[in-house]
């Protein structure tokens, strides 16, 4: 049985398809972020499964139990606003126990939580200080606090980072996580910065325009994106046509792409005959030879402290590479190669 | 001259301007109402010859004074709290929803504030005596206070609903918050300012209306600004119309400074813009 569960879900605001054909199981504990750009739906998803909306089409399931028509008050989560959304009349405590109340929690118990997640997340100083006498992580942690003391069975994210600056993020990311983990809860977690995504995700659920590109385990959406827009989206490979001429060997796809003729190293068939490929500026080889190798001048060199971005012109192609040698000056022609395994092939174009 | 100094010194002219315009109608008013009847204050001396509470203590035996406040303050609360709560749902539809011909209707409700009042009264008086006001004058008053200054109210209401965050309404109700604690902890807290200033407002209007307490109240209903303007009338006497107008006018004094505090005090929210 999955924690959550979303059937066929369509989410259309009048003409305008918001979602389209949602499909995604989480199971109890696991740790899933949505991302995406702006726009891509990230926000109506989760107002969906937090139950502000209701789905045009498709069902939701949480816990085994449909919820799809249940309002926001009855179901078994917990948002954590973008804005906060702390009420600004009310201290910390009363903040954090707010919920308990509505949901009617025995004084006794309501004391012993807000205690537990006041303590774990340090606000013990802050609890009765209003929400404007606090600093922007403070806010941030009793937001967090306010969603924890209610043990929901689904706890949802929408972007909790994005008004913090970049060291606290860190901070506090790593935070979320271990509490996270200690209390054993399924988490949502809606962000558009993907390297957020790839260091606190169990799974990331890629989302363009509305649908879903790709859901796997963060390296695995590195490594082996599933289209082009994940391939870009995500570190920003290097993406080219091809077509496929033919299997030299097992497993050996032979390509016409704009480097020239390359090897693809691949275990599934290509989609078409015309394709697109991608392949990480870090995983070509610089003064490789052997298979797969282009020669080429540098149009341009960017020091970045731990490498060098190469950029490329080969015929007409925009191409990226990272170096880890300093040499390299523009006007240098070089040789790289692109080791099979690592060009990857991608849906038909 | 360096700006910050000239800052200073429109920031201080203005200070006095508005102290005098505050200092000397109120001072004038003061030393109107105690000039002693046995000794007149002629232009030749600045301050009244002989100073009395003679005045004062002549109305409040001999006029219909006492009724007059009697009547004034039950009036003025009344049609302030019946203004705010006819204006609420209106300001509620103006500030939280989205329908359309919005913005026509907006406008519309603020029309009466153009109408001068006096024609207003005159043909509104014609309306509530059809309707059989003649015999509740109180009653017709306050309904043509409410109406008349609503506008009033439904503006100041549709801003404060304008500022209540979605974001605090979306939290209570995810933290399981019925409708009536939503409204307790998302709405009320940003609409109380805007509650005090629509009552103040509507309460100061009502308490120095004129035109309809005159037209309907006459002859035996009398408020404390028809008692004024018939002072006025017959042979003024202004030492008399000095005490009127300061009965009238201090009360709303100490309102309006007693509101401030309140506002104040109301939303810690809008008073630091964050949370
Ligand atoms: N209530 C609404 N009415 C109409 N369009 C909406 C509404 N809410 C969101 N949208 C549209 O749906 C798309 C996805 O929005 P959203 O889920 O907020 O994106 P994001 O991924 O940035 O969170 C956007 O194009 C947005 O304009
Ligand atoms: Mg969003």
């Amino acid at each position: 049985m999955y924690a959550i569960e979303i059937q066929n879900m369509k989410m259309a605001f009048g003409r305008f398809e918001a979602l389209k054909d949602i499909n995604l199981q989480v199971s109890k504990g696991e740790f899933v972020t949505l991302l995406g750009p702006s726009g891509c739906g990230k926000t109506t998803l989760l107002k969906a499964l937090s139950g502000f909306l209701t789905p045009t089409a498709g069902d939701i399931f949480m816990g085994g139990e449909t919820v799809t028509a249940l309002p926001p008050e009855s179901r078994d989560t917990a948002l954590c606003f973008q804005s906060y959304a702390l009420f600004p009349h009310l201290t910390v405590k009363e903040n954090l126990d707010f919920g308990l109340r509505q949901k009617k929690v025995p004084l006794a118990e309501r004391v012993q939580r807000v205690d537990r997640v006041s303590e774990q997340l340090e606000l013990g100083a802050q609890l009765d200080k209003l929400p404007n006498q606090l600093s922007g992580g403070q806010q941030q942690r009793v937001a967090l606090g306010r969603a924890l003391v209610m043990q929901p069975a689904v706890i949802l994210f929408d972007e909790p980072l994005s008004n913090l600056d970049a060291k606290l993020r860190d901070s506090v990311r790593i935070e979320i996580r271990r509490i996270q983990r200690e209390n054993n809860l399924t988490a949502i977690y809606v962000t558009h910065d993907q390297a957020e995504a790839l260091s606190m995700s169990d799974r990331v659920v890629v989302l363009n325009g509305g649908r879903v590109e790709q859901v796997a385990a963060p390296k695995e959406i590195y490594n082996n994106p599933a289209t082009s827009f994940v391939a870009d989206f995500i570190g920003s490979a290097n993406i080219m046509d091809a077509e496929v001429v033919g299997e030299s060997s097992p497993g050996q796809w032979r390509l016409n792409t704009p480097l020239g003729e390359l090897v693809s190293e691949s275990k599934s068939r290509p989609k078409g005959k015309n394709i697109k490929v991608c392949w990480r500026p870090e995983e070509a080889k610089i003064h490789g030879t052997g298979l797969n190798t282009v020669s080429s001048p540098i149009r341009d060199v960017s020091f970045q402290g731990a490498y060098s971005d190469l950029f490329l012109t080969t015929n007409g192609c925009e191409i990226r590479l990272q170096a880890r040698e300093f040499g390299l000056k523009e006007g240098d022609v070089i040789d790289y190669s692109i080791p099979p395994e690592h060009l990857i092939m991608l849906e038909a174009n | 001259m360096s700006q910050a100094k000239l800052n200073k010194i429109l920031l201080y002219s203005l200070v006095a301007v508005c102290a005098l315009w505050l200092i000397i109608p109120f001072t004038m008013a003061i030393l109107w109402s105690l000039v002693d009847p046995t000794k007149p204050w002629t232009a030749d001396k600045l301050l009244p010859p002989v100073m009395s509470f003679y005045r004062w203590q002549y109305l409040w035996e001999n006029s219909s004074l006492q009724q007059a406040m009697i009547n004034s303050y039950t009036l003025a609360p009344t049609a302030a709290v019946l203004a705010l709560v006819l204006a609420t749902p209106t300001a509620f539809a103006f500030g939280r929803l989205s329908f359309p011909g919005k913005s026509v209707a907006q406008t519309l409700a603020l029309l009466p504030l153009i109408v001068p009042g006096f024609v207003t009264a005159v043909f509104f008086t014609a309306f509530l005596f059809r309707l059989g006001f003649a015999h509740w004058r109180f009653g017709g008053i306050v309904l043509a206070h409410c109406v008349l200054f609503m506008p009033f109210a439904v503006r100041i209401m549709t801003v404060s609903f304008e500022t209540v965050r979605q974001d605090h309404i979306d939290a209570a109700r995810d933290l399981g918050a019925s409708t009536c604690q939503r409204w307790k902890v998302a709405y009320l807290p940003a609409l109380k300012p805007g509650v005090f200033a629509s009552l103040l407002i509507v309460f100061i209007y009502s308490i120095e209306e004129f035109a309809v307490a005159f037209i309907l109240g006459s002859p035996d209903f009398v408020t404390i600004p028809t008692l004024l303007f018939s002072q006025m009338g017959q042979d003024f006497v202004r030492p008399n119309a000095a005490v009127l107008s300061l009965i009238l006018v201090v009360p709303n004094v100490f309102l309006m400074l007693g509101l401030e505090k309140l506002m104040r005090s109301a939303n810690p929210a809008l008073a630091s813009g964050k949370g």
